[in-house]
């Protein structure tokens, strides 16, 4: 069973590669239409067929992960249907518009960032050269004399492709023909945000370039400015001075919110037909979602299926959904998942007893598919952020050491069940004390958020990365025998020496040994830990900068 | 009940075409009839007697409740469970796909991986087991 499954991944692999090339070729011929429909108006029959092409190509496009993509052809698609309904023909600026909606997405994302559901790697197979930031490109736009020269250097030594203008107008320019994934204004001057950004978004507004996440690193950390921004829709805002790491996180966290995995939200209501309804249409946007008709297993399925948020019926025969709430709230490790009422109750007082005791929001039934899909994902959002914050380091934003133990723990399980192979590696920075004598824990800080990012950077989406201690790192490889974690950790190891850091007028480099076990050499949990800290021991024993494999013994 | 063994998948679509088949055979383990369009289906399924039938709901030409109503007079659906894909749905329009006598709906996306056991399950419950 395990070979096909590796046997089927192949093959969709495959098939994924023929479809990407189809659905370029498909979306650049719908979005070559737009320079015909510059004067045309466009008829019944063109709608019709524009309609069923990206009826069809939607439908693939989001079968094969590119949710996205997806999801722009569906608004196109919808927009397409309702003049068919009304039976209009579309003017030529109307049309001009929606087709300019469509085109970041011939510039899709390269394969590998599309997620397979579970797909890993198989050990057979040799190890991918590390994910880096390569085909992240970014924008930096310059205020006057700002000193964006730095920011450039920093981020390109993180892998991105960055590229500097000094006017928005050449920007727009240059994103039109390859929109950035994401932009940063770099502004200088000490007077207010003001006119500026405005402008800027504006300008990107009207280039059709107002969903490119915008970055504001700006010398004024006081509230207006920070309002200003968020009116101007800005994804985040950073006040100078910034550091390189800060901005980094800045980046992947604005930049990768659309790559994580999809929301999970638990559904329970006693009737059946309004659960396969809700649940339909939270799939249809992307966000798995499970039902129970019977209140009794709420927990159960709680504890199986790892909800972000839980709707309740507020009527239910067995308990209403209040009690429901309560009964979930007796778990304080469930406390962060965000509970909605949903009832066709409209009347006030019983919505304020609803909120008082343990739900967050209520929903008025029959819901409203967007408000109730838009409701359901900024709450889903809150609580993901928040749990992250208690489970991550706020220095490097990795798992705490607590929870890189328990993943591990839970990794190698997984890998003893599955007759596959788990490897952990212990890093360790080389030297790491004399960083912080010499140069200060600010700069110590610096090395030790770099290193993170670096190795998170390099690793796929199902490796775990931890904090483990001070200047010391867990890294959990699934499906990874000794060999392939090996070259991985060297892969890293080599980009890591190569990072220069400053402070003040001195530049450094730092290095780090690592210690690697795989979990079929090993009986038992801590039997893996130990053996990886041995072998990092060795590693410095045998004169740092370096990655020792533990052996048979 | 018999195992479930013999499945006719109507797209018009060939890249969900190429992903089924891959999901069906390769995981599922099943014989497979893929057909690209309704009339397709019209001439090729009756003979290949499936267990499941899974139609997509929007083809050009033939759609799914047409092809299914044609199908009705081409053969019998007594072992035969009807499975509707479709990309939208209201809430009117799984009730209206039942009446059809679909037996179920999947909603497009799929998850390939999963294929074969929901369909598995919806055998098991197709049978009233």
């Amino acid at each position: 069973m395990a070979n096909d499954n590796q046997e089927f991944l192949k093959e969709m692999e495959s098939l994924r590669l023929d479809f990407h090339k189809r659905l370029l070729r498909e979306l650049e011929q719908m979005v070559a239409y737009r320079s015909k429909s510059d004067t045309q108006l466009c008829d019944l029959t063109t709608i019709k067929e524009l309609y069923d092409a990206s009826h069809k190509l939607a439908g693939s496009a989001l079968t094969f992960g590119y949710k996205d993509t997806g999801i722009l052809l569906r608004s196109f698609e919808n927009f397409l249907d309702q003049a068919l309904c009304g039976g209009n023909q579309i003017e030529p600026s109307q049309m001009r518009l929606k087709l300019h909606e469509l085109a970041p997405a011939v510039s899709l994302p390269s394969t590998d960032e599309i997620e397979v559901e579970d797909a890993r790697t198989p050990t057979s197979e040799p190890v991918e050269a590390l994910h880096r930031n390569e085909d992240i490109s970014i924008y930096i736009l310059e205020d006057e004399t700002s000193t964006s020269e730095a920011l450039k250097l920093g981020l390109s030594s993180f892998g991105y492709v960055v590229t500097t203008f000094s006017d928005i107008a050449a920007l727009c320019e240059h994103a039109l023909v390859s929109p950035p994934d994401g932009l940063i204004f770099d502004k200088s001057e000490k007077s207010s945000l003001g006119n500026k950004l405005d402008l800027v978004s504006k300008s990107l507004r009207e280039n059709g370039l107002g969903d490119i996440p915008l970055i504001v690193i700006s010398p004024n950390d006081d509230f207006n400015e920070k309002l200003l921004a968020a009116r101007n829709g800005v994804a985040s805002f950073l006040a100078k001075p910034v550091s390189i790491p800060d901005l980094e996180s800045s980046l992947d966290y604005v930049l990768q919110q659309n790559l994580r995995s999809p929301y999970r939200v638990l559904l329970v209501d006693d009737d059946a037909y309004t659960l396969e309804h809700h649940r339909l249409m939270l799939e249809r946007w992307g966000i798995v979602a499970r039902t129970l008709v019977d209140p009794a297993q709420t927990l159960e399925l709680i504890d199986e299926f790892h909800p972000d948020l839980l709707i309740f019926d507020l009527h239910m025969p067995l308990c209403t959904g209040i009690e429901l709430a309560e009964v979930v709230r007796y778990h304080t490790q469930l406390v962060h998942i965000p509970i909605i009422f949903l009832s066709s109750e409209r009347n006030e007082s019983r919505q304020l007893v609803a909120m008082m005791t343990g739900g967050d929001d209520f929903i008025v039934k029959p819901v409203v598919e967007d408000n109730f899909v838009t409701t359901i994902k900024s709450r889903a959002q809150r609580a993901r952020k928040l749990a992250e914050l208690m489970t991550r380091d706020s220095l490097t934003g990795l798992l705490k050491h607590t929870e890189i133990k328990e993943r591990l723990s839970y990794e190698f399980a997984r890998a003893q069940r599955q007759q596959s192979v788990v490897s952990v590696a212990m890093i360790d920075i080389d030297h790491f004390k004399k960083v912080n004598d010499t140069y200060g824990h600010q700069t110590g800080d610096v090395v030790i958020a770099t290193l993170a990012h670096l190795i998170k950077r390099g690793l796929r989406t199902t490796d775990l990365v931890g904090r483990y201690g001070g200047e010391e790192y867990m890294v959990v490889l699934p499906d990874t025998d000794t060999d392939n974690a090996l070259t991985k950790l060297n892969l890293l190891r080599v980009e890591f020496e190569k990072i220069v850091f400053r402070h003040k007028d001195e530049e450094f480099t730092c290095s780090f040994s690592g210690g690697v076990c795989s979990s079929d050499l090993v009986n038992n949990v801590d039997d893996f830990v130990e053996q990886s800290d041995r072998a990092l021991y060795s590693a410095k024993e045998q004169g740092r900068n370096q990655i020792i494999a533990a052996n048979n013994s | 009940m018999s195992t479930l063994q013999k499945i006719a998948h109507v797209d018009d679509d060939e890249s969900i075409r190429a992903i089924a088949k891959v999901a069906l055979e390769r995981i599922g383990k099943f014989t497979l009839l893929s057909c690209a369009s309704g009339k397709e289906a019209l001439e090729r399924i009756p003979e290949f007697a499936p267990d499941i039938i899974l139609l997509d709901v929007m083809m050009p030409g033939l759609d799914g409740p047409t092809t299914l109503k044609q199908l009705r007079e081409k053969m019998n659906f007594e072992k035969t469970a009807v499975i509707f894909m479709t990309a939208k749905v209201q809430s009117s329009e799984v009730e209206y796909y039942k009446s059809l006598g679909a037996f179920n709906v999947i909603l497009k996306p799929f998850d390939a991986m999963g294929l074969s056991d929901q369909l598995k399950n919806y055998w098991v419950q197709f049978n009233g087991e």
